[in-house]
């Protein structure tokens, strides 16, 4: 069977979404622009281990609130709208790792799925594979992939890749960890990578002064997945 | 929206990708007059493919008691009140599909089923309830009846799963129209669930991604029906392939049941889907409850199968339900015998048509003992 109208109307649409947004910074050729949308990353010499959400050196590193809107609907059933309306970004870089800590209010814990009418909590942050802002921030296209590290509440980190609406696919090499902690009324999560990758498939860290960088939050409570979220509309900066 | 013609329908219908008939489709008979709901079919199939952990309430294959059996629980009549009444007075369907009803924006009217509705498989279907005293006895203001309906993926022509998955993680396979879930495709957003009517792709908790009947297809692509079919023994099932309806073939049994004969019907054809398993309805149903089920012919094929031992070919194709494993590609009737063909002709099914009665003598001289009569 072949794709017809359905895929015509997500892009055309998808392209009023851009224009609409007024999301210069996602355009193609358009380069990453150092705005007030910046996540100040803490550079550290040493070693730490900053994995648990709880660690102390977290205490150091800048809290930058981010607001959320719902996702672009990529397909017709996604319906409703997304409970969350912001997340607290803080990121951590040592000479090995790269961690980046979420943290948001949802009072309703949901880690495990009993049946078909339950989902999970989930966040993930995203980057532009090839490293730039002109990658479309909404799962990216065939040309310009996008690589996911996500974290779900039922305990799963997973290393992904996206190159257009409905085609996330798990990264080969798994190489994402990811440790979420209930607090009060809230989720905190931290996910982490090395710095050093043994594939071509996902977004490099070495080197770097930014990366473009995009967030989301899924309440399982609210029967949110797939492109029902909460997200970033545009690129954020990560600055080293 | 593309415009894809639904026989069944009688018209054109919309639908989000354009029509692509496969080559031949995967189909299925059902004579429900006789169903006993032994559930053979449902062992056989949980034995052979979803025994596992997290498909502890997933049955592929269920019988289920009607009117007032359900499984999942309602998950006829909850779509049914969703899509409001239609007329159907064919033959040529002027209601609402599921795609037609959709709400705005969506791709399909649907439902997603709550957890409890799955917990109780067939509980209190066939039982009486409460206390009996001697000489209770029941009277209400209908005639009495039920009827057992079966039933497996109907490996849809246009499937409401496949439209509804946002990855493309369903697909219909183009030998045979089986309808297939890549579940190394899936992220479990349970989409299909909510978009099958029929309410045959299930989620397994344990692990989050879906799953469906898959046609037995390893049995399939060997020549060999179903494990539902073959386990079956009330001998109430015929599968097989189907052609389109523009390429009928009258001595395919399934293309002469269906499509010729139109003895065996889809099940809610309203929905638009164009299932592949059909139904011989229950002949002492009323006729109202019937169109409702299974379409505007439902008078005409019970008036037929009442009749039907004055059809030699048509009494030769049902003598054909359960005769063997392999899958009849071609039938033929000659004097008092059916034969059935593979795809390559050759013979696989030799029946008589009417049993034929022995009567034996009180006394076996050889064995000088007398047969009696044990029961």
């Amino acid at each position: 069977m072949r794709l017809t109208s359905t895929t015509t109307v997500v892009i055309s649409l998808l392209a009023l979404a851009l224009v609409a947004g007024g999301l210069g910074s996602a355009r193609v050729g358009a380069q990453p622009k150092a705005g007030s949308n910046v996540v100040k990353t803490l550079a550290l010499r040493q070693h730490v281990d900053a994995t648990s959400p709880e660690a102390a050196v977290w205490k150091r590193a800048a809290v930058t609130r981010v607001a959320l809107q719902p996702a672009f609907p990529g397909h017709p059933s996604i319906v409703g709208t997304p409970s969350t309306v912001g997340v607290a970004v803080q990121a951590l870089r040592t000479p090995e790792s790269l961690y980046v800590r979420l943290e948001w209010r949802d009072a309703t814990v949901d880690t495990t799925v009993t049946g078909p009418g339950r989902f999970v909590d989930a966040a993930a942050v995203q980057f532009p594979a090839n490293g730039l802002a002109s990658t479309t921030p909404f799962m990216g296209d065939p040309a310009n992939r996008v690589n996911i590290w996500s974290w779900r509440a039922d305990g799963r980190p997973q290393a992904l890749l996206a190159a257009g609406f409905g085609t996330l696919t798990p990264a080969a090499v798994q190489n994402v960890r990811a440790l979420g902690m209930r607090a009060a009324e809230s989720w905190q999560v931290v996910l982490t990578r090395r710095l050093a990758i043994s594939t071509d498939d996902d977004v490099k860290l070495v080197g770097l002064r930014e990366i473009p960088v995009a967030f989301a939050i899924w309440n399982g409570s609210n029967r949110e997945r797939d492109g029902f979220k909460a997200v970033t509309l545009a690129w954020w900066t990560l600055r080293f | 929206m593309a415009k894809v013609y639904n026989w069944q329908l009688g018209r054109e219908m919309d639908y989000p990708y354009e029509s692509r008939r496969p080559e031949r489709q995967f189909a299925m008979i059902f004579d429900t007059n006789k169903c006993i709901a032994c559930q053979t079919c449902t062992v056989a199939c949980k034995t052979t493919w979803t025994p596992g952990r997290g498909q502890e309430y997933m049955f592929w294959n269920n019988v289920e008691t009607k009117p007032y059996g359900y499984y999942p629980l309602g998950w006829d009549v909850n779509i049914l009140e969703r899509l409001g009444v239609q007329d159907m007075d064919g033959p040529v369907y002027r209601g609402k599909t599921l795609f037609d009803a959709a709400p705005a924006g969506e791709v399909i009217l649907g439902y997603l089923p709550e957890d409890i509705d799955y917990a109780h498989p067939n509980i209190g279907e066939d039982d009486s309830v409460g206390v009996m005293p001697q000489g209770a006895h029941l009277t209400t203001p209908h005639m009495q009846w039920m009827f057992y309906l079966p039933r497996i993926c109907n490996h849809c022509t246009y499937p409401a799963c496949l439209s509804a998955c946002p990855r493309q993680s369903i697909y219909k396979r183009k030998e045979d129209g089986i309808v297939l879930l890549d579940q190394s495709r899936c992220r479990g957003y349970r989409e299909c669930v909510r978009a099958c009517p029929y309410k045959k792709v299930y989620f397994n908790a344990q692990t989050r991604v879906s799953e469906k009947c898959i046609g037995c297809y390893p049995a399939v692509e060997g020549g060999r029906q179903t494990q539902c079919t073959t386990t079956c023994i009330g001998k109430i099932r015929l599968q097989g392939f189907m052609n389109a309806p523009d390429k009928v073939n009258e001595d395919n049994p399934l293309d002469y049941l269906v499509l010729v004969k139109k003895l065996a019907l889809p099940l809610y054809p309203q929905f638009g889907l164009e299932p592949n398993t059909y139904y011989i309805p229950p002949i002492h149903v009323p006729p109202a409850y019937l169109r409702q089920m299974f379409g505007w012919g439902v008078e005409q094929a019970t008036a037929l199968y009442r009749k039907a031992h004055e059809d030699r070919k048509l009494l030769g194709a049902l003598t054909l339900f359960g005769a063997t494993p392999e899958i009849s590609h071609s039938f033929r009737v000659d004097g008092d015998w059916v034969y059935g063909y593979d795809g390559k002709q050759a013979e696989i099914a030799r029946v008589p048509i009417k049993e034929p009665v022995v009567i034996r003598d009180v006394y076996d001289i050889k064995h000088k003992a007398y047969r009696t009569n044990i029961t």
